[in-house]
């Protein structure tokens, strides 16, 4: 008997320690976040291009982040991609007329929704849209209209 | 040419195994060849035999481990061949086995293993499951033991606990693989009157495998000689050491030359050893 | 002649054991649900298997860990990019280092161990025993120690991955001085659920193979004290370049 309860002890601590550690790995390490998928309000933004944008990507205003890319879809009817925003609800008074762009952190990190605040006294709320966007830069894009714009001084002169 | 020793119309009449022309072979060799015997109900049956002439695998062949190339292992009037591994299960429940080491579990304790096939198969409350364990280990003279790990225990001492395990499920048929192998004298001579005693106590048919000729004659009621894969003499141990037959004198009386050469087969010896140089 | 005779041979034999270890899988698999009623049979395995082999888990990822922060830390710096350490630290721990670090210590720790324990109870005749007493060994030994592993592994890599992040934190921010702000929120925000979820399924499997190896082995063991010896090599052998082999495979599909 003395000998199951150590394996009993011993099996618990490993098991508990293995799902710590699976825990920790999901919650700590990744930039899922859980138990607040329902919190907070969704508003919606429509870009020409996103680039990389990812789902869980950060939503920041001044470089805070308020909230996170949830979904994102083609939408047929404007031939544009419609990213789904949802906001953390202590941040509820974003004004109506904010406009809204993807950025890259840093040369090479991943991309991010920056939001700028505009002029309004009309609040964001629940199921609005952004109306202002700005599109994501595509390095490729920059690099041929930089050459694009070389070739066509260099002919003009 | 089998020469039966006893009156065959008297084995007929309830036989608990029935063999009848079996064969058995290993990679093209044949370990058995056309094997016939039958084992009485409540009888202590020897099956003897130099080494390697196939016993341990009658001994398979009769509790269904292996299945024979030809011929029928009937027992307790089912034939084994024909029988589920359901039914089988079944059939084995009613029948006990103590191998040549013991083949005790060896991350059980002495209790634990005699309790295992209860465990397995009941589901009796602890405290009359303990009291069963204890009357059996009690019979083979170790309920001092129970605590013990079969790694503490001598070749004697576990071949006894096996005994009491093999015996736990209230079998009809006991059946033991070579128990004398190993054993100092003492061990021996226990190990030889449980045999006895349990079949008799407990009303049991005992198969015994050994080619320890003089320990198995002195508890056996019947004798089987098996000799290259077949059944050379049969019948009760006087008769068989009263035998003139010369491959029988041979194993009986253990003489180390005869229908069995001392030497294995060889060339010549002088051309052999001309050969080398 | 000799030369193609012995290799159509030998080709024979591998293809016979890929059947083998098939049909002998699928009765595994079959067994499972009969074994299900007994877990304490299961969770003493998760003992043998997982615990038990704990510590050497836990001090190989701190190991791998440290290196990885100092090796990392080396190579990113010339990029100029050493805040993504963390990155890549949990990154190549989570995909690649956890689960195929951790499966190849499971093979050469549990494995053997199981391999050696089934063959000897093979060799000294433990599961004939269990046959004549109407328990099929399939069901109470074999499905057991199968799924111990298959429950263990998984858990053993996590607990891998998490001690190698820290053992690379230790290394790149105490030592090399890396922010351990960035180490943080750059691993952060660049790991997705994903990647736990890639290495998890990965180490779920690898538990499987690990464990189905090391007990076919250790029940088709000739049985003798050279053919267990014989049983135990094979499996971790086996084992570990099955791992390697499907380790990439794995990742081909899942990238």
């Amino acid at each position: 008997m003395r000998q199951t309860r150590a394996i009993e002890l011993g099996t618990g601590l490993f098991v508990l320690l293995g799902f710590a550690a699976l825990f920790f790995l999901v919650t700590q390490i990744t930039s899922r976040e859980f138990g607040l998928g329902s919190s907070g309000y969704r508003v919606t933004a429509a870009f020409d291009q996103i680039g990389g944008l990812k789902i869980g990507a950060p939503v920041s205003m001044a470089g805070v982040t308020i909230g996170r890319v949830e979904r994102i879809e083609y939408d047929f009817d404007r031939y544009q991609a419609r990213v789904t925003l949802r906001i953390e609800e202590q941040y509820d008074r974003i004004p109506e007329d904010s406009d809204a762009g993807i950025y890259t952190a840093g040369l090479l990190g991943g991309q991010y929704v920056g939001i700028g605040p505009g002029g309004a006294d009309v609040f964001l709320a629940d199921g609005a849209e952004l109306q202002f966007t700005q599109s994501a830069v595509v390095l490729e894009n920059l690099i041929s209209k930089f050459l694009f714009s070389k070739a066509a001084e260099e002919g003009a002169q | 040419m089998t020469p039966e020793l006893d009156a065959p119309a008297r084995a007929v009449r309830d036989a608990v195994v029935r063999i009848r022309d079996l064969h058995y072979s290993v990679n093209g060799r044949a370990i058995l060849a056309g094997v016939d015997f039958e084992v009485r109900r409540r009888s202590v049956t020897a099956i003897m035999g130099p080494s390697g002439t196939g016993k341990t695998t009658l001994l398979r062949l009769i509790t269904g481990q292996l299945r024979p190339a030809r011929g029928q292992v009937e027992v307790d009037g089912q034939d084994l061949a024909r029988l589920s591994r359901a039914a089988l299960f079944a059939l084995r429940r009613r029948m006990g086995m103590l191998f040549q080491q013991g083949a005790l579990l060896t991350d059980l304790d002495v209790y634990e293993n005699v309790a295992f096939p209860l465990r397995e198969h009941t589901r009796l409350p602890e405290r009359l499951l303990r009291h069963v364990v204890l009357t059996k280990l009690q019979a083979v003279g170790l309920r001092g033991a129970w605590r013990l790990m079969p790694a503490e225990l001598s070749g004697g001492m576990a071949r006894r606990v096996a005994l009491a395990r093999a015996i736990v499920m209230d079998p009809q048929i006991l059946i033991y693989d070579e128990p004398f192998v190993g054993l100092d004298p003492v061990s021996l001579g226990v190990v030889l009157r449980l045999i006895r005693r349990l079949n008799d106590a407990l009303g049991l048919t005992s198969i015994v495998v050994s080619h320890d000729v003089r320990e198995i004659t002195a508890v056996a009621d019947h004798c089987c000689l098996l000799s290259s894969g077949r059944v050379i003499a049969a019948g009760p141990p006087r008769a068989l050491q009263a035998s003139d037959a010369a491959d029988v004198r041979q194993f009986v009386h253990g003489l180390p030359d005869g229908p069995v050469p001392f030497h294995y087969p060889a060339p010549d010896y002088a051309a052999q050893a001309a050969e080398v140089h | 002649m000799r030369l193609a005779r012995d290799l159509a041979a030998s080709l024979l034999a591998a293809v016979r054991s890929v059947g083998g270890y098939t049909l002998f899988a699928a009765r595994v698999l079959a067994a499972v649900p009969g074994a299900l009623p007994r877990p304490g049979l299961v969770i003493a395995q998760v003992y043998n298997t997982g615990a038990l082999s704990l510590v050497i888990i836990m001090l190989s990822g701190l190991f791998v860990g440290m290196v990885l922060g100092l090796q990392g830390f080396d190579l990113l710096q010339r990029f100029g990019s050493e805040e993504s350490l963390g990155t890549a630290a949990a990154l190549s721990l989570l995909k690649e280092l956890g689960p195929v670090v951790t499966a190849l210590l499971f093979a050469g720790r549990a494995g053997t161990a199981l391999a050696a324990e089934i063959g000897l109870m093979r060799a000294t005749d433990q599961l004939a025993a269990m046959e004549m007493m109407a328990v099929d060994p399939l069901r109470r030994v074999i499905v057991p120690r199968f799924l111990g592993g298959v429950i263990a592994m998984p858990l053993l890599a996590a607990i891998f991955s998490m001690i190698g992040i820290f053992g690379a934190q230790l290394i790149g921010v105490q030592l090399m001085g890396v922010d351990p702000g960035h180490f943080w929120s750059q691993m952060r925000a660049a790991v997705e659920f994903g990647d736990v979820m890639e290495g998890a399924i990965k180490s779920a499997v690898f538990g499987a193979l690990c464990s189905l190896i090391a007990v076919y082995e250790g029940y088709h063991a000739v049985p003798t004290a050279e053919g267990v010896g014989r049983a135990t090599t094979r499996s971790v052998v086996i084992a570990s370049v099955i791992v390697l082999l499907v380790d990439y495979l794995l990742t081909a599909v899942m990238l």
